[in-house]
């Protein structure tokens, strides 16, 4: 009955919400999602490139350029998501006080991946992944972890930054 | 907060109180957060450090120190939800 007429005078005046905020923070995040999706943008575009070249498109050809596309898309959006929740849930007042560009960079992340979506330049991907890699390496610093950079041992071979973990 | 309150309860809160004890389940204002809802894990001069009752709770260092002037009020009682 109590509850019942609360519950009414809630939802004709609203009370006040107060959270208990039961989330499990599991404090795993590795920035190694967002740069294999980020050289993954730069491979689907690279094969819609030979594509490209084509004078004219089978039907299966058709159909693969269409995945291509579908794929390059979902994976800039990857890219972003990924960034997204480690400048979020992640970075707090310690880490941007020690980056205070974080902020600065994950928007310029957030356009790259936005431009990977919208077009086939190579470029736009290779742009994508470079800002992924300083943002790596930005992670990485907060932990204390060195870094270095080297060709990734697959296609599209790009300059990736990986964390010295031995 | 469970199991002390549980989504969907109604508290009612004393906003004037004279001091903060141990146990004591309080609502804040907090900076980043929002209204939470949390027991006092200790206090000392500088403000309250506060916990969780459900294992799953936001860490007390995530919440961090909190200071008597953000803290809304003392939980009175609950009117549990119907389940």
């Amino acid at each position: 009955m109590l509850y019942n007429t609360l519950d009414l005078i809630d939802k004709l005046c609203g009370f006040e919400r107060v959270s208990a905020h039961c989330d499990i923070p599991c404090k795993v995040y590795d920035p190694a999602i967002a740069q294999f999706a980020a050289l993954s943008v730069v491979r689907f575009l690279d094969l819609i490139g030979e594509l490209s070249d084509k004078d004219s498109l089978s039907l299966d050809e058709q159909a693969k350029l269409t995945r291509l596309v579908q794929e390059k898309e979902l994976h800039a959006a990857k890219v972003k998501d990924e960034v997204v929740v480690i400048w979020g849930d992640y970075f707090k007042e310690p880490q941007i006080t020690a980056h205070p560009n974080v902020h600065q960079l994950v928007h310029s992340i957030m356009l790259a991946g936005s431009a990977c979506k919208q077009s086939i330049q190579r470029d736009n991907g290779v742009k994508l992944l470079e800002l992924v890699n300083q943002f790596a390496a930005m992670y990485w610093q907060t932990k204390s972890v060195e870094t270095f950079i080297t060709t990734s041992p697959y296609l599209p071979n790009e300059q990736v930054v990986y964390p010295r973990l031995d | 907060m469970t199991p002390t309150c549980k989504p969907g309860d109604f508290i009612v809160i004393l906003r004037h109180f004279f001091r903060i004890n141990i146990n004591d389940v309080v609502v804040i204002q907090h900076e980043h957060l929002g209204m939470l809802i949390k027991r006092v894990a200790s206090v000392d001069s500088q403000g309250v450090m506060l916990k969780g009752d459900d294992t799953r709770s936001i860490s007390s260092d995530k919440i961090g120190k909190v200071a008597r002037q953000h803290i809304m009020g003392k939980l009175l009682f609950r009117i549990a939800k119907k389940q």
